[in-house]
This record gives C-alpha cells, structure tokens and sequence, in this order.
C-alpha cells in the first residue's frame, strides 16, 4: 500500500478560530491547543489520544460559544439598563 | 443525511451572520454588545475588532477591515477555506494535513498579538482597532 489510510479525526481548527476571536478568547486558546495536538497526536499515530484532544477541542469550543453568548445577552441586559437610566435621568430633567 | 442537514444549517447561520453584520455596523448596532473582555479588563484581546473587520470587508473596505484587526484579516480566508471544505464538501483533508507546528506558530500569534497590540506607544498602537 503505497498511501496510508486516512483516519478521519476531525480538529476543529475553523471553529476554535472562528471562537476565539469572535466570543470568548480564554476559553478559545485551549481549543487551538488541543486542535494543534490532534494533527500531532495523529501524524505520531496515537489515534487513540487524538480522538481524546478532539473531544476536548470540540468541548472547549461549545463552552466558549455559549459563554460567548450568554455573555453577550448580559452585555445587552446591562447596556439597555444602563440606556433605561439615563433616560429616566433625563426624563426628570423635564 | 443528518449530517448532511447540520451542515446546511450551519452554512444558513453563517449566511445569516453575515447578513447581520453587513447591515449595520456593529458599533452602531445596539443589537451587538460591546465585547465584555473589553468592558471588565479595558484590553483589546488579539479578537477585538473582528466584527468591524467583517463588516467592513463585507463593505469592501479592506484598508479599515485592516486597521481594525489585521489578524482577522488574515486568518479570515483560511477559516473560509477550512470552513468550506467541511461544510460543502464534507471532509477534513486540508485541516489535518496542516503541520503541528504551523498550529503553534498560530497560537503564540494569537497570544503575542494579544499582548502587544496593547502597548501604549508607537507601533503598537497601529495594531489596537482604531
């Protein structure tokens, strides 16, 4: 067999980059670390391992994404809180 | 077949990000929250002005895409790549034929740039979203 076979362990990179700079960078440079040891875990061939980091690069991209989102929402709650008092503020003014 | 339909929604969300970023520019938008890193530590993280990089290019204005965040800007056509391989094509070749090292080169980019596109003099302050 002159080509190895392909084994088929997907390390989320896209994602962990898309994260990491769109939601939540503490949480996206751990995907990017264990997207990085998949390809290396798999070129060594400790499938086994790979399988393992993509599981957490998979994990640690989910959690950035919902805290990403949930952070967003309490940033919006906040800034429409913030907008809500200095209307009132205002409307005292009158 | 599911997998076929995860990816079509995927794409759709995608598709409808970018609707929503084009449409209005982020810091005008009171639908899109000012980052909380940003609010809670006063730093621009090596993401900060990702959105109003997207919504420039999606504008074509690549200069201020640029001033905005240029490494977003430069990771941005090999996420499309990836992205696209995944999500049309179904496959994980071309991200699993990149080196580890390349990897790590990416991460201390990433955390290099975090740094230093927040010290307060001249280069540096070229690299912080302006």
């Amino acid at each position: 067999m002159s080509e190895e076979t392909p084994v088929n362990v997907p390390n989320y990179l896209w994602q962990s980059i898309v994260v990491t700079i769109l939601c939540c960078l503490p949480l996206g440079i751990p995907a990017i670390i264990f997207a990085a040891k998949v390809n290396g875990l798999v070129a060594q061939g400790n499938i086994a391992e790979a399988q393992e980091a993509s599981r957490k690069a998979k994990m640690f991209c989910w959690i950035s994404l919902g805290l990403g989102i949930v952070g967003g929402i309490i940033q919006i709650v906040l800034q429409l809180g913030v907008i809500g008092a200095a209307a009132a503020a205002e409307g005292m003014n009158y | 077949m599911r997998l076929i339909i995860s990816r079509l929604i995927v794409v759709a969300l995608i598709g409808a990000a970018a609707f929503f970023i084009w449409q209005k520019a982020p810091e005008q938008n009171r639908a899109i929250p000012h980052c909380p890193v940003f609010q809670l530590t006063g730093f621009h993280c090596s993401g900060c002005g990702s959105l109003r990089a997207v919504h420039s290019l999606l504008h074509g204005d690549f200069a201020r895409a640029w001033t905005m965040n240029p490494l977003t800007v430069m990771l941005l056509p090999l996420i499309a790549v990836l992205a696209a391989e995944e999500l049309l094509l179904g496959r994980h070749r071309l991200t699993q034929q990149i080196r580890p090292a390349y990897l790590w080169i990416l991460l201390a980019t990433f955390i290099i740039f975090g740094i230093i596109r927040n010290l307060p003099f001249y280069p540096f302050t070229c690299l912080a979203p302006h």
